[in-house]
């Protein structure tokens, strides 16, 4: 080193850490930073590099027309269908796979058959396997379910499967899935219609968990009650059939929900005429099945305040007492949707407002919600208006809602979406007095519950992401959008997904990465839903900021309307869009169980040599001095030894009067010498440095979790002034275990905190801080507040309060 | 207690109707932290109130505000309590303590302590709350501060589990 090359004195302040090793034969470097593009699909015509769809991209088209007659005392659906399906692949189809998801039940299903007792793969009741001195059990659930199946057969009745021609048509059933060869192989850009009966019992779905079926009421005035039926996954349905795949032919197990093909619907439902029936799309003949009353109504709720009742609670109630042995149809079309979903009920009130939302596409949409009594005020109060708020939000991060209707539908399901209808179990509770009333906790899951499921119109239901094998693409990124619209309704309601809730488990060791098919995650609410919301938030918020994030996840939305995305066409298009590279943020965040832990481990304080003898011998003599005295001379000193020297003072020299920080001539004449040496730009540099004196820090940190982020700081100075900054992850691309930082401030620092704000998800905040804090545990912290709490009793009058037995109440839905 | 009948052992008293498909998380998640200033093992139970309150209904068959409702809290936080369990690998119960509970946003919490003996080299937990109300509930218990984090993962069937520790 040239003696133009400033040396910098240190003063240690702490310790260190380190992490873990992969892919690397030699060493412990880890490429945090690796290209995804090793991992993702390469890139064609049909998915392009910038992660939108290629100059040949391709998607297959299905129409359906469909008649359904509902029989309502058999609990049973007799249907007919004609599928036309539009090959606009380049490949010639020699047959076509189509779902029977209502097979799924059936005891030769895949679902059924694979089920393991008192596992985690089926859905519904329990079931308990013997452990130990405890028996093996069931729930009543399990023993009702087990009883519905016993007396009620599950699964499709196909018949009458012909061509156009009316032709029968080879085909067969494998459990929940069918294939249908084709007269002859159906070349690209050639269509084909496919005709077919089925017919299928309802299935109870308080039994069998179904996402759909019917509900009972036998409490209702009318005698044996009333049902309301929902119809979802009922009519077989031709699986997808995709550039990256070809047939999506992996059977229903009941949790990956589905992918289908976009097409056009025009279903007619025969029901009680009584009944209301709210499906997707638009109702076509209103005037034959609506009253003119309702017809108006429907008319003035479009630019009404608030939703008007189509059918109020009076008219509801009334149709409760009698039942009509007179059926009629409604008709619907739907365009350009990826599946239909309905539901009927005597039972419905229904409210609808409109929703003016402008632009060119849909300027009016119909938000509209049918519930029965038992949903009630809080229904009437904030379902539609939340179907509302979620488009209002949504159409900012995405497009315009682009359906004319968009409806909330209460029944035995607790959440599920379609296009243009959805599920919402959400209700008040009876009590003996006749009223009904809600808890707080039941308005938070009526509002949140609807805008999760409307905002599934728009993910998967028009951005068709593929559920049955990446939940999260739906799930984590509409949870991520539903926290948004939570906070826009009311930010005192705890709503969306913090980081710090995700904390927990994704420092424990039993996960699986978010890229995981479905039907195979371990843990799906924390993995599906909850992480991938979190890592998105935290890409909005501390990586990308809201523009750039904004800017790229509504090109991503609008990329992909009307089309199916796949993971790579996510991450890719995220990047290309903000010009921000994702790689290491996707890699660690959705391809490993890495968690974020970034220790701060030291602090060193620096200062520069300014080269000046005078002034720099003075600070390392204020240095020396400022360093505690020996305990021994101190002792020496208090017992009262006297030194040689201060007995001795007649004898001194030259160094008694000057000590080793003097400064002499020779090295006074080198500094000047040294100056005149300097480059003029060099001396300028170096004058400027010794004028403004500034404080020199090296900040040392560990990233113990392995997750790579960015670091966020905030400095405390000694004059109490607070100051953020910020540090791109990218600091750890060749150090991807330990890195050091040099920070440069005017004045002097007295503490360093690494992300404040809980914002990154980082696991432990205890080696957050330096110097280190003491942070009460979870439970101090509690016990802290709680002995405030407890002395609020009044224990005195409490305690002089009878024992009474239970009150057993009469418990009604 | 679970009711008997006949070779069967009925685990719930009902079972749930309307499962939240797209939306309810059941999950919980439980952190048992050694702490070294107290000696003791400091656990936390979080549960989801969207889960919570429509377990109650299901189990005790009335409907209760658990934001608001003390006695609704208390219940709720006993029948926690009661669905997790500590013992030795001798199968001595380890007593657990009851510290507390608390509402704190989307989350009901359940705070306990347990002494631990110095020498014990591990442990064995059990967690099954709600898995008879939901067949899909699934409880982590995550162990911090006795070496690297270890985790359980409490399913229907999952019984009792063993964990070993360093020593703090």
């Amino acid at each position: 080193m040239s003696s133009k090359v400033f040396a910098l004195t240190f003063a240690l302040l702490s310790t260190i850490a380190q992490a873990d090793a992969v892919l690397q034969t030699k060493g412990d470097f880890v490429d945090k930073f690796r290209q995804l593009e090793e991992v993702l699909p390469t890139p064609n015509s049909y998915r392009t590099a910038s992660g939108e769809p290629g100059h040949d991209y391709w998607q297959q088209e299905v129409d359906y027309k469909i008649t359904a007659v509902l029989d309502e005392a058999n609990r049973r659906l007799s249907a007919r269908q004609e599928i036309s399906y539009s090959n606009n692949s380049p490949e010639t189809l020699k047959y076509l796979w189509l779902q029977l998801e209502q097979n799924r039940f059936k005891s030769d299903s895949m679902a059924e058959m694979s089920g393991d007792f008192a596992g985690i793969g089926r859905r519904g009741p329990g079931t308990k396997s013997n452990d130990g001195d405890a028996p093996a059990g069931i729930s009543f659930g399990e023993l009702r379910r087990q009883q519905y199946y016993a007396d009620n057969q599950p699964g499709y009745l196909i018949s009458d499967v012909t061509d156009s021609n009316n032709a029968p048509l080879p085909h067969i059933i494998l459990g929940a899935q069918m294939r249908i060869d084709l007269p002859k192989p159906l070349k690209s850009g050639q269509s084909t219609q496919i005709n077919m009966n089925f017919q299928f019992n309802i299935l109870e779905e308080d039994a069998v968990s179904a996402r759909a079926g019917y509900e009972h009421f036998p409490d209702d005035a009318r005698e044996g009650g009333n049902d309301i039926f929902l119809l979802a996954q009922w009519f077989p349905r031709v699986s997808a059939y995709s550039d990256y795949e070809a047939w999506h032919n992996k059977e229903f197990l009941g949790r990956g929900e589905f992918t289908l093909e976009f097409g056009n619907y025009d279903v007619s439902l025969t029901v009680p005429d009584d009944h209301i029936v709210a499906a997707t799309g638009v109702l076509q003949n209103p005037k034959k099945v609506l009253t003119k009353q309702q017809r108006e109504r429907l008319v003035a709720a479009e630019k009404a305040p608030r939703p008007v009742y189509i059918v109020t609670a009076e008219e509801a109630l009334e149709k409760e007492k009698t039942a009509s042995t007179v059926s009629q149809t409604w008709r619907f079309k739907a365009n350009n949707v990826r599946d239909f979903a309905w539901s009927s009920s005597r039972k419905f009130m229904w409210d609808a407002k409109g929703h003016q939302q402008g632009g060119d596409e849909q300027p009016l949409v119909m938000a509209m919600s049918f519930f029965p009594k038992e949903g009630g005020d809080l229904w009437a109060k904030y379902s539609t208006e939340s179907v509302i708020h979620t488009m209002d939000v949504y159409s900012r991060y995405s497009f315009d809602y682009p359906y004319p209707v968009a409806q909330s539908v209460n029944g035995p399901v607790g959440g599920m979406e379609y296009p243009m209808i959805t599920f919402n179990g959400p209700r008040t509770t009876w009590h003996e007095d006749g009223s009904r009333t809600y808890t707080q906790a039941e308005k938070r899951f009526l509002i949140g519950v609807v805008i999760h499921e409307i905002g599934h119109i728009y993910f998967p239901m028009i951005v068709n992401s593929d559920e049955r094998q990446w939940t999260w693409m739906d799930e984590g990124l509409n949870s991520f959008l539903d926290g948004v619209a939570g906070r826009e309704w009311d930010p005192t309601m705890p709503w969306g997904v913090e980081p710090r809730d995700i904390t927990d488990y994704m420092k424990s060791t039993v996960q699986v990465p978010i890229m995981t098919q479905s039907d195979s995650v371990l843990r799906l609410g924390p993995n599906a839903y909850t992480k991938p919301a979190a890592a998105l938030n935290i890409l909005r918020e501390v990586v990308m900021g809201r523009e750039l994030f904004d800017f790229a996840f509504k090109e991503y939305a609008q990329r992909w309307k009307y089309k199916r995305p796949t993971p790579s066409d996510f991450f890719r298009t995220m990047e290309e869009a903000s010009g921000v590279d994702l790689d290491w943020f996707w890699h660690g965040w959705f391809y490993t169980t890495d968690h974020v832990d970034i220790s701060l481990d030291k602090v060193s304080e620096l200062r520069l040599d300014t080269k000046d003898p005078d002034i720099d011998y003075a600070r390392r003599r204020d240095e020396e001095n400022d360093k505690p005295s020996s305990l021994f001379v101190e002792r020496n000193k208090a017992g009262g030894t006297e030194l040689w020297v201060d007995k001795n003072a007649d004898v001194s020299d030259f160094y008694d009067q000057n000590d080793r920080f003097t400064v002499t001539n020779k090295e006074r004449n080198k500094y000047q010498q040294m100056l005149v040496d300097l480059e003029p730009w060099e001396r300028t540099a170096l004058e400027r440095a010794v004028r403004e004196d500034k404080h020199y820090y090296v900040l040392e940190f560990s990233n113990l979790g392995g997750l790579v982020m960015p670091i966020l700081l905030q400095l405390t100075y000694e004059n109490g002034e607070i100051e953020d900054r910020y540090i791109p992850a990218e600091i750890w691309r060749r150090a991807p275990h330990k890195v050091k930082k040099l920070i440069v401030t005017d004045n002097k620092l007295s503490s360093v905190t690494v992300d404040p704000g809980w914002e990154t998800a980082d696991v432990n905040v205890h080696n957050n801080h330096y110097p280190r804090k003491i942070i009460p545990s979870r439970i101090d912290a509690y016990k802290a507040k709680k002995s405030k709490d407890l002395v609020r009793r009044d224990i005195m009058h409490d305690m002089t309060t009878e024992l009474e037995d239970p009150k057993i109440k009469p418990n009604k839905k | 207690m679970p009711k008997i009948l006949a070779v069967i052992c009925i685990v719930a008293a009902t079972l749930t109707s309307g499962n939240a498909d797209s939306h309810e998380q059941k999950t919980s998640i439980t952190v048992i932290i050694a702490n070294k200033n107290t000696g003791f093992l400091e656990i936390s139970h979080r549960f989801n109130i969207h889960d919570s309150e429509h377990a109650l209904t299901e189990l005790f068959g009335t409907s209760g505000d658990i934001i608001k409702d003390v006695s609704t809290q208390s219940r709720f936080s006993q029948y926690i309590q009661e669905h997790f369990a500590l013992r030795t690998t001798e199968q001595v119960p380890i007593a657990t303590h009851n510290i507390g509970h608390e509402v704190e946003g989307k989350f009901f919490w359940v705070y306990q302590e347990a002494a631990l003996a110095p020498s014990a080299s591990a442990i064995e937990v059990f967690a099954d709350a709600l898995q008879s109300v939901w067949k899909r509930q699934t409880n982590l218990v995550n162990i911090e501060g006795l070496g690297p984090i270890q985790s359980l993962r409490f399913t229907l069937n999952s019984g009792w589990q063993t964990v070993l520790l360093k020593p703090i």
